[in-house]
């Protein structure tokens, strides 16, 4: 019995070595169209950004700015229905030029992630 | 400043909720070998503990929630709070829908603490509403994994977040009210004083075994999801705490295998004398203490933990 306890433990005390807790994710930017510094040919309809995480809509916002620093986007930023992690906002016809897009996320989970990154129209 | 607080809203929170499972969960699993004998001196004291329990712990459990609720509005907004939103929070958002459910399980387990505060003489009943009061204090539990993000990436996920939180109720919570008994049990005149200590010890000690086992390998799930690699645990910040609250862990167990091997089998000699007896008690006493005060420290380290990304993202 002595024995076997002993083994139990040390069992255990060995599969603790890979515990772990549970945590709570971020958002983070997966993938985009246009891509992350892409450049495009025509003026793109929107922007959509797939995230790693399911975003809050009430708290989350897109937004495109052109050279100047200007919000040049339609202001309707919305997520996908079918996909809570795919976020998009619409775009007027653009002229050839460098936009930025920058993005505030927060996840279903309740944490904030931000960035920026750019795309050119030729 | 916001994030200060939220660790401590965190670590209350979850530390009380646990506490709370691990009292009903104790009392249903190991508690009744002291109920075993009818009416006594020890059975009542631990009536009289649960029902201090349920007065202290649903109180901080609702305070503690709608600080954590009050907190993650301000910063999921990034504004002061307002009632605005506080309310966009509550009724757009998947942790205010969490937030509301738990907030029934609250008013649930309320309502039955206080038919239990109010039922003092029936015994049965009162064993009904223990069992109730399992469920609810461990829906109140779980269901805090919803609040996190185990629905993200898969249901074995989802899973092992909530056995993980079960089972940390259990053990080491449970070492709380193990000591309260120890004690009593140590200051008692009944004559089978040291069997109940004996067969108290015994149950809890082959529970907690399984406990640390489950633990472990709910734990190893989460990391499988969460780390990604073993390079991450000492390279990224998150990777750092959590080896802390491993090492922490293994203490933990390191102080419950002296107890099980050592201590348990010197309360199981027959004609033991008292005076050595005592002493064991004691030793017991200092090592569960021990135990639960590591136990403590990893509540902490996981309120910590909550606020830093998991590597593998």
């Amino acid at each position: 019995m002595k024995r076997n306890s002993i083994k139990h433990l040390s069992l255990a005390s060995i599969l603790f070595l890979a515990l772990q807790t549970h945590a709570w994710a971020h958002a983070f930017l997966d993938h985009a169209e246009p891509k992350v510094g892409g450049t495009v040919t025509n003026s793109p309809t929107e922007i959509k950004i797939w995230f790693t995480q399911n975003l809050e809509p009430a708290f989350s916002t897109l937004e495109v700015q052109d050279a100047q620093g200007k919000e040049v986007d339609k202001k309707d930023a919305r997520l996908d229905l079918k996909n809570k992690s795919l976020f998009a906002v619409s775009l007027p016809q653009l002229p050839a030029g460098t936009y930025t897009v920058v993005w505030h996320a927060v996840s279903v989970d309740t944490h904030k992630t931000q960035g920026r990154f750019e795309f050119t129209i030729k | 400043m916001t994030t200060t607080w939220l660790i401590f809203a965190r670590a209350v929170h979850i530390g009380a909720c646990l506490l709370f499972f691990g009292i009903f969960a104790f009392d249903r699993l190991v508690a009744t070998t002291i109920s075993a004998n009818g009416k006594t001196e020890i059975s009542g004291y631990w009536q009289t503990r649960i029902r201090f329990f349920n007065l202290i712990l649903l109180p901080i459990i609702l305070l503690s929630g709608f600080a954590w609720l009050a907190l993650v509005a301000m910063s999921m907004s990034g504004q002061p709070l307002s009632d605005e939103i506080l309310k966009t929070v509550w009724t757009q958002t998947q942790f205010g829908t969490v937030w509301k459910l738990r907030l029934i399980f609250w008013l649930a387990a309320a309502f039955i603490a206080m038919l239990f505060h109010f039922s003092k003489s029936q015994i049965a009943f009162q064993r009904f509403l223990t069992w109730l009061q399992l469920f609810f204090s461990g829906a109140l539990l779980g269901s805090l994994a919803w609040a996190g993000h185990g629905q993200e990436t898969s249901i074995w996920h989802l899973l092992a977040d909530v056995l993980h939180l079960l089972v940390a109720g259990f053990w080491p919570m449970g070492l709380l009210p193990l000591i309260l008994l120890l004690r009593k049990l140590r200051q008692i005149s009944e004559p089978p004083r040291w069997n109940l200590t004996a067969a108290l010890v015994r149950r809890f000690s082959a529970l907690s075994l399984g406990s640390v086992a489950l633990l472990a390998a709910t734990g190893f799930i989460n990391s499988w999801f969460l780390v990604g690699s073993f390079s991450n645990l000492i390279e990224q910040p998150y990777g750092r705490w959590l080896l802390a609250k491993i090492i922490l862990f293994c203490f933990a167990v390191a102080i419950g295998a002296v107890n099980l091997l050592r201590l348990k089998p010197r309360l199981e000699i027959k004609n033991a004398k008292t005076q050595n007896l005592e002493a064991t008690n004691d030793q017991l006493q200092f090592n569960v203490q021990a135990e639960l005060f590591l136990g403590i420290a990893v509540v902490i380290i996981v309120a910590i933990l909550g606020i830093l990304p998991p590597p593998a993202q």
